[in-house]
């Protein structure tokens, strides 16, 4: 799971540096029923590191 | 007035095509030590039509056939009988469901979903100690109750269709509203009715109750496999959405960050390649 270093590597500020607009226009449009609580976007975040090239 | 009764979706599953009883025994062959291919691989050559379309997936570019095959016992000497086994179970569902039926119901993306959500659960089932082959098919089994919704009751899921797009909601929660039953409960009627192993029923019951305390590790698998296939917009339905799976089921799940990277870009990967035996 995400430890804090790797929540902080994967918050919207540094994504929008890796991830297309329109890469995160899509995520945000397939996210859009799946986030009922703020707390609930560990997917949205991993997919959106994955985007952005993230893959180890 | 679309609510569906119980009995009248027990009924539209009885009037299914009965599934080719050799996918049953290969199937509950999975967890089989001691099994007898030769004696599996004449049933499945009894039936012509499963044949044809299982040789036909074999002789897909996705397996990488360097010469085409003509029966299954040469096809088992090539692919090997566990391969063999996913070809004509996934033949066998494939063929299940031929439907001309003229609704606004996407077949292909459903098919690209069923077969991302297979190929994400066999990756994910090995963290969970589950056997890859039993995950894959759960997999490529879990959304199979709207098939039979689109299929027995078209213009009751077409109304289904038109809810959805109106209030902008997801799928299932258009389903629970105008059917007022789900895919995932016709799901685990069919799997039932199919006699396919508790576990798959289970799982396919389950794959969207991602805190239930009763759920299986397969279901867990399929849970986190569905949400994965839809994240990576593998269906290409520009309507798709990723259903709500809590932070709570991720740090259950187990699997690190850096891991499901890695999965991601795998089952990406093979999707490229499987996607074309939809066009077999």
């Amino acid at each position: 799971m995400m430890d804090g270093e790797q929540q902080a590597d994967a918050s919207p500020p540094d994504l929008a540096l890796k991830t297309t607009s329109s890469e995160l226009t899509r995520l945000a449009h397939l996210f859009r029923h799946a986030q009922e609580d703020p707390a609930d976007r560990y997917l949205f975040d991993l997919v959106s590191c994955y985007r952005g090239g993230e893959v180890p | 007035m679309s609510a569906l009764h119980l009995d009248d979706v027990v009924k539209g599953i009885r009037s299914l095509p009965a599934l080719p009883m050799v996918v049953q025994e290969l199937l509950l062959s999975i967890d089989q030590d001691d099994v007898n291919v030769a004696d599996l691989s004449r049933k499945i050559a009894l039936d012509p039509g499963l044949t044809a379309r299982s040789l036909r997936l074999a002789n897909s570019s996705f397996y990488g056939m360097t010469n085409q095959v003509n029966t299954i016992q040469e096809a088992i000497t090539i692919l090997g009988f566990r391969t063999m086994r996913g070809v004509v179970t996934t033949a066998a569902l494939l063929g299940a469901f031929a439907t001309d039926a003229k609704t606004s119901f996407k077949v292909s993306a459903f098919w690209r979903h069923a077969i991302a959500t297979a190929l994400c659960a066999r990756e994910l089932a090995p963290y969970l100690k589950i056997n890859p082959e039993h995950a894959y098919t759960s997999g490529l089994l879990h959304d199979v109750g709207r098939l039979v919704l689109v299929t027995r009751f078209p213009s009751e899921y077409e109304a289904t269709m038109a809810h959805r797009a109106q209030q902008d909601c997801s799928l299932l929660d258009a389903e629970r509203a105008v059917l007022q039953v789900d895919h995932a409960e016709v799901g685990h009627l069919l799997t039932t009715h199919w006699k396919f192993p508790d576990a798959m029923q289970q799982a396919v019951a389950s794959h969207h109750q991602a805190l239930s305390e009763s759920i299986t590790p397969l279901g867990t698998v399929l849970v986190a496999a569905d949400a994965i296939a839809h994240a990576l917009d593998l269906s290409m339905d520009e309507d798709d959405s990723v259903p709500c799976v809590p932070a709570t089921f991720w740090r259950k799940l187990g699997i690190g960050d850096k891991e499901l990277l890695k999965a991601f870009a795998r089952v990406e990967k093979q999707f490229a390649g499987a996607s074309l035996i939809l066009n077999t």
